[in-house]
């Protein structure tokens, strides 16, 4: 906790004595930029962006969950899915986001849909790579004890690969967040139908209002890691033999 | 000696490991594999072995001979390519009741509690919770764990885990219990500690018949009835060595009889004449 905000202290710091020197750069300091986000709050601008962007966001991510998460699994269970589907999905991972934009307006238009369909089309791939290599690496003895002790296929997979898969499932949602803030911005940014939080964005640099711009930017990080830290929180809760293990450094936190 | 039913025979048991080398490309995940490299190990050949009710077998052979495959076979984990496996006089086709097996790397469910893992094997029998729990503890307290019922395996050494082990195989009651290298991942002074620990446990849960993999001459010596020595690989039976100790001799006083110096000699020559250099 101490280092965390010894860090945070130091990028704070950092930042005001660049906005001191870089002024003619237009980079607006700290207070600017806290001062131009109370303004926003204030004025309710933020939170009905935030309303109007939380909606398909969450749709988006909880659909990009809600398939991305079993059809991990299942490739993982499934050798021969795993291994056909596998290839599909780093191609989708490693597409260029922004260039396929105009494709999406075509199929799903501009409204709602377009921008649901995006954030899934983003954030379903490494949530279902994540659980796949989970699923798959699952210790060959694990099984075999369930084995010995006479476990039916269908033992095996709800008391050894599934809890075993607990901690990925948390890192897939831990990436799939991050993804998907930054699908949703994207798809703000390029397809202007709605007032959210990428409209204000483009608003502000439009008008080369840069604490507003930074502020947003802050908002919707400082948004994304809230919604880390509660994902950490439940999983220390929901899996408490990860404290101590620490394989990606995933056991140390909070 | 004359058990009509011997409990566990192995019958004329060959074992060959056929590895297929996949051709692990992108291009290769979707083509079918027309050429696929079949790379052929004969493991075990025509081994030959009867274990009565109530034995305590030992099996030493140099490191590949396929101890490791023998146990497995008898716990039906894998299967032989000729001869039959059979326990109780029906021929093994799968893990089966009888035998509970411990593993080398110990095998535990992180996820799971201390009790939680011992508990297992009644879990999925769907025996009730409060049972099972009974059950546990009684073993937990046996192996010496008492109080550490809630604790994870990672907050317990090395000999805590495989005590945890011992107890999970226990819990399910078994006639048999077959054991790969129960203390090989241990240093030294705790897998001494361990096998002592062995005795007087399995004193305490009266005769069942155990099959154990080892490298340790001193504990197959110090445990067992019989040590079969088998030859480098493919695996055989190159010669079984009775151990006339009785179960109450079997002690520290034991290490330091001129008979167990002579035995252990006796082992070191059948093995180290297989170990390839
Ligand atoms: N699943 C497998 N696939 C292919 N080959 C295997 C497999 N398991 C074992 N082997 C091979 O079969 C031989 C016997 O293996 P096994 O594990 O039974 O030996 P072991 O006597 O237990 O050896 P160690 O003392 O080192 O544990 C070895 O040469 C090993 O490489
Ligand atoms: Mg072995």
């Amino acid at each position: 906790m101490k280092a965390r905000l010894a860090s945070l202290a130091v990028v704070i710091g950092v930042w005001w004595w660049l906005s001191l020197g870089a002024s003619s750069l237009g980079l607006p300091g700290p207070v600017q930029v806290v001062d131009a986000l109370g303004r926003l709050m204030s004025s309710g601008r933020l939170m009905s962006a935030l309303s109007v962007t939380l909606g398909s966001f969450a749709a988006g991510g909880t659909l990009a969950i809600v398939i991305g998460v079993p059809l991990g699994i299942f490739m993982g269970v499934r050798r021969s899915v795993g291994l056909a589907i596998d290839p599909v999905l780093t191609a989708l991972y490693v597409m260029p986001f922004s260039a396929v934009i105009p494709l999406f307006v075509l199929w799903f238009g501009i409204d709602e849909m377009v921008r649901l369909a995006f954030i899934f089309t983003f954030t379903v791939p490494q949530v279902a790579i994540v659980c796949y290599q989970g699923a798959k690496s699952t210790p060959t003895t694990l099984v075999e004890v369930a084995k010995t002790y006479l476990a039916t296929e269908r033992q095996i997979f709800w008391k050894v690969i599934l809890p075993y898969e607990v901690p990925f499932i948390f890192t897939s949602l831990r990436l799939g967040v991050g993804l998907a803030i930054q699908a949703m911005v994207v798809a703000e940014l390029l397809i202007q139908s709605v007032r959210g939080l990428g409209f204000l964005l483009q608003f502000a640099s439009a008008a080369f209002d840069l604490a507003t711009v930074l502020g947003v930017i802050l908002f919707i990080m400082l948004l994304g890691a809230g919604a880390v830290a509660v994902m950490q929180r439940i999983e220390t809760s929901v899996a408490p033999w990860r404290e101590g293990i620490s394989a990606d450094g995933g056991g140390s936190n909070v | 000696m004359s058990d009509p039913s011997p409990k566990i025979v192995v019958d004329h048991v060959t074992k060959i490991y056929r590895t297929r080398k996949r051709r692990d490309t992108f291009l290769g995940r979707f083509l079918p594999d027309l050429r696929p490299t079949i790379r052929e190990l004969k493991a075990v050949d025509d081994v030959s072995l009867e274990i009565t009710t109530g034995d305590f077998v030992a099996i030493i052979g140099p490191s590949g001979c396929g101890k490791t495959t023998v146990l497995r076979m008898m716990d039906g984990l894998i299967f032989p390519d000729s001869g039959e496996v059979r326990v109780n006089g029906t021929p093994v086709l799968g893990p089966r009741a009888e035998c509970g097996f411990i593993f080398q790397d110990f095998g535990l469910y992180p996820w799971r509690t201390v009790i939680d893992n011992v508990a297992f094997g009644p879990e999925l029998r769907g025996v009730p919770r409060n049972v099972r729990y009974e059950l546990a503890r009684k073993h937990i307290d046996l192996v010496g764990l008492k109080g550490f019922e809630t604790s994870f395996p990672h907050q317990l050494s090395g000999g805590m885990q495989q005590r945890v082990g011992i107890a999970r195989m226990l819990s399910a009651e078994p006639e048999i219990m077959l054991m790969d290298e129960p203390f090989g991942a241990l240093d030294a002074l705790t897998r001494r500690t361990m096998q002592f620990e062995l005795i007087r446990i399995l004193a305490a849960e009266g005769s069942a018949t155990s099959v154990f993999v080892t490298h340790d001459l001193d504990e197959a010596i110090l445990l067992a009835d019989k040590v079969v020595i088998m030859s480098a690989r493919p695996g055989r039976v190159k010669e079984i060595v009775n151990i006339p100790f009785a179960r109450s001799e079997r002690g520290e006083a034991l290490l330091e009889t001129s008979m167990f110096a002579e035995l252990r000699h006796h082992l070191w020559l059948g093995v180290h004449a297989e170990q390839p250099l």
